[in-house]
């Protein structure tokens, strides 16, 4: 799962280097915005076929939240 | 309500130094933690905008201003009658202040995935987008520089909306921002959107 989000990740910022964790913070470590977040949220979406609303959004902090939202699901 | 806007590269080394140090131990541990220079400099002058508007309406030192959050993470100046709200995109920080709450929202105009237009955008909105044009959702990514400039109009309208009620991001598809056009400013400048939305008027 981490795998995947990393790539997801990369492919959002444009940065292919750029190192991921569960611990990483989605607005200060990624640099990510509200619209960059329901961006991701879209691709996660068709990703992992799953339906996430936009109230939980405002939810992820970290990638760490994000995966196991998904793995709940 | 008072606006203003900042563009980054305006921001000089030593003016990022002055305004690091007036901020919080805990947001210069956030401004610290960024990985890219362009995300410290936002921060930074966003910080600084609030205050030197901050400082202008209510006649106080900049430096004198501190910042608390709420539960929703929207910030406010402690101690003090004013509501402010900053946001940040590309090279562009903007700040409403104003004696009621507000929200206010830039977004840079960009390529955008159509589903993702789909995903925010009420029935109202997608008509005002594109008009009579018909779209289809299996093309990826729209270029078209009318229509992204009308999708973020709405996209920024929606979440100074947000903002400015101070409950984050909420279900989006269900704030039809076609029918708050008293209540939210919406405008486009060198290549960014913006919206401004006062409570007053909501």
């Amino acid at each position: 799962m981490l795998e995947k989000m990393t790539t997801i990740i990369r492919e959002q910022t444009g940065d292919d280097s750029i190192e991921i964790t569960r611990d990483t913070v989605l607005l200060a470590d990624l640099g990510l915005n509200s619209f960059d977040l329901v961006n991701m949220v879209c691709v996660l979406e068709d990703e992992f076929e799953v339906e996430i609303p936009d109230r939980i959004i405002g939810t992820f902090k970290t990638v760490g939240n994000v995966i196991d939202f998904l793995e709940k699901q | 309500m008072k606006l203003e806007q900042f563009d980054i590269q305006n921001l000089s080394q030593g003016e990022y130094l002055r305004w690091y140090s007036v901020m919080s131990r805990e947001k210069q541990q956030r401004v610290d933690c960024f990985r890219f220079a362009d995300d410290r400099k936002r921060t930074v002058a966003g910080d600084m905008l609030a205050r030197l508007s901050i400082a202008t309406w209510c006649g106080i030192p900049a430096e004198s201003i501190r910042f608390d959050m709420n539960k929703y993470g929207k910030p406010f100046a402690k101690g003090l009658p004013i509501e402010f709200n900053i946001s940040h995109s590309g090279n562009i920080v903007v700040c409403a202040v104003d004696n009621m709450p507000v929200g206010i929202d830039v977004e840079q105009i960009r390529p955008v995935n159509v589903e993702v237009i789909h995903r925010i955008c009420c029935s109202d909105e997608l008509k005002y987008i594109f008009g009579q044009t018909t779209y289809d959702t299996d093309c990826a990514i729209d270029h078209n520089p009318e229509t992204l400039a009308r999708f973020f109009e709405i996209w920024t309208a929606k979440e100074a909306y947000c903002k400015c009620l101070g409950t984050g991001i909420t279900d989006l598809k269900l704030i039809n921002t076609q029918a708050l056009t008293t209540q939210i400013d919406r405008f486009n400048f060198r290549g960014y959107a913006v919206s401004c939305c006062a409570i007053n008027r909501c």
